[in-house]
């Protein structure tokens, strides 16, 4: 449905983008993850239409985005970080004039229209003017713009920026709806959000794709190398020796009395503050890593990190 | 509808719904219409006293009327037009809807030509509010009609042109003060390129600055006379801002 190959892209001298190449599959949500300044937004910009690639292809549905940019737009839904509104104008007449933009005919112009109101549930806000509305109620006009002419395939770049956890809840429940009509590409700092909502990720670093493929893979993946944190009251040489021989543990980290555990698929922590019992070293905190986007990508993208014991 | 009308049709809507463009519609009635009248009170003033010497042939309501009220209309849209040109495209990048009109099917040349169009509607209205004077005067006596179209179409034809350089400006920058006086020193700056002929006394140099000199221009459609070079003048420096303008936003896809 969309498919990107080795695709390049440069600011001045600096590379942004290096031969990125990846696939997805019609009617998937698929969460686009990597750190500040790995290209997301950069890759976003091309399969939109926004810049041209310097090297490389985009195809969605097949067809081109270099050769034919103006019918491969029509096939593309984009909702940027901040939403692109014209806060003079109310919800309905932004979402005909979206719908005209794109190309939709003029005798499925309100059936599109009145279809995406439905599906972002701005029914009872539709004839108020947008600079009214609340952030919320903004960015779902947002995606109701980047719907409405019923594209294949739908960009977003970080839309739940600023939001509260009612209103991510909200998005992603938005977004899980969509599924299956629309192919969807979601570009997200928080792993949360794409752990429970998408199908698939694909995670780039400077501009290359390092993972792709389903949660359930990408993250034990990512978690062969995990991290437990102790602190304790009294440090004990024994304690550490005794941790570093248990089964699956790569090694110990001692700083004064902390200790990091370095260990494999298999949880160790139960076994851990056994020894700390057994040794009375008399603990304070444990903690194991959190599957949070920061370790994720430290470990996928700089692998030599998780190598310090 | 293609992307294009719907384009201006939105824009369209977007100026003619908002009490900028009639705060603005008013402030040149306010100013035009005291100063038409005196200037047409003093003409009959003038003809009255002149009448018995017998050159009242020589004082005609184009000379003495119609071309000092374009002058002054003339001079107020110079500074207005760029009030209207830096809504265009600088608005649109400060309020992210650029993103939108790039990532449409539209091209960069339909994009400059759909906000150009609008441009010069809105301004058109403005000069056709200025035509209104002397459509009036001529249900009152006889003027005549040839004239005064060329003027209006020259003052068309200078303000299509100031929204062309507006449009170029105000796809430079996300600042929409900074696209107005950008846009007034482009077009102040055009009415000083024709003085750089004094500064050479023959040669190439000399015959380019005195062939860009907008002064004889507008004092030919001003009078009423329709000259085709300088007819080609203003449509050259359209197409040269609208090219540019086109380039740029094609540039910034590569940026």
């Amino acid at each position: 449905m969309l498919r990107v190959e080795d695709l390049s892209f440069y600011y001045g001298p600096r590379k942004i983008l290096d031969g990125l190449s990846f696939e997805i599959r019609k009617g998937q949500l698929v969460g686009f993850l990597g750190p500040n300044g790995a290209g997301k937004t950069t890759t976003m910009s091309l399969i939109t239409g926004l810049f041209y690639p310097m090297q490389g292809q985009i195809f969605i549905q097949n067809i081109s985005m270099t050769k034919e940019p103006l019918i491969a737009k029509k096939h593309v839904g984009f909702l940027p970080e901040h939403a692109p509104l014209y806060l003079d104008m109310t919800v309905s007449d932004y979402l005909y004039f979206v719908a005209e933009l794109k190309g939709v005919e003029k005798q499925n112009l309100q059936s599109y229209v009145k279809e995406a109101i439905e599906k972002t549930r701005l029914g009872e806000v539709h004839t108020r003017f947008i600079s009214r509305l609340s952030k919320g109620y903004r960015q779902r006009v947002g995606l109701a713009q980047a719907i409405v002419a019923k594209p294949a395939l739908i960009v977003l770049d970080e839309p739940t920026v600023g939001f509260d956890p009612q209103q991510v809840q909200e998005f992603k429940n938005l977004l899980k709806s969509l599924r299956g009509e629309h192919t969807v590409l979601w570009s997200t700092h928080i792993l949360a959000d794409v752990e429970d909502t998408c199908d698939e990720v694909i995670v780039i670093d400077h501009g290359r794709k390092v993972a792709h493929g389903p949660m359930s893979e990408i993250v034990p993946r990512a978690q062969q190398r995990r991290e437990l944190h102790l602190t304790v009251r009294l440090p004990s040489l024994a304690f550490a020796k005794r941790v570093r021989e248990l089964p699956g543990v790569m090694g110990v980290e001692e700083m004064q009395n902390r200790y990091v555990v370095i260990y494999g698929k298999d949880d160790i922590a139960d076994q851990v503050i056994e020894l700390a019992a057994h040794e009375k070293v008399g603990v304070l905190q444990i903690e194991t890593d959190k599957r949070d986007l920061q370790s994720l990508f430290l470990q996928l993208t700089q692998p030599e990190a998780g190598e310090r014991a | 509808m293609s992307s294009m009308q719907a384009l201006i049709k939105k824009d369209l809507k977007s100026f003619f719904l908002s009490p900028q463009f009639y705060l603005v519609a008013f402030i040149c009635t306010l100013l035009w219409s005291p100063i038409y009248i005196f200037s047409f009170g003093l003409f009959l003033s003038q003809l009255v006293n002149v009448w018995g010497a017998g050159s009242a042939e020589f004082m005609t309501y184009q000379s003495r009327v119609l071309s000092e009220f374009v002058s002054l209309v003339h001079l107020m849209l110079l500074i207005l037009v760029n009030s209207v040109t830096m809504r265009l495209l600088t608005e649109e990048k400060k309020n992210n809807t650029y993103e939108l009109l790039m990532t449409s099917p539209l091209t960069s040349w339909q994009l400059v030509i759909a906000k150009y169009i609008v441009g010069v509607i809105v301004v058109s209205v403005l000069v056709g509010i200025a035509f209104l004077y002397p459509a009036t005067t001529a249900v009152l006596g006889k003027i005549s009609w040839s004239a005064a179209i060329c003027s209006f179409v020259g003052l068309l034809l200078f303000s299509a042109m100031y929204v062309a350089a507006g449009i170029m400006v105000s796809s430079l920058t996300r600042s929409v003060l900074l696209s107005f006086l950008l846009a007034l020193i482009v077009n102040i700056g055009l009415w000083f390129l024709g003085s750089g002929a004094e500064a050479f006394d023959s040669g190439w140099a000399h015959s380019f600055f005195q062939a860009v000199n907008l002064d004889p221009v507008f004092k030919d459609f001003s009078q009423g006379l329709f000259r085709l070079p300088g007819v080609v003048l203003l449509l050259s420096w359209i197409g040269f801002f609208l090219i540019v303008t086109e380039r740029w936003i094609e540039s910034s896809r590569w940026k």
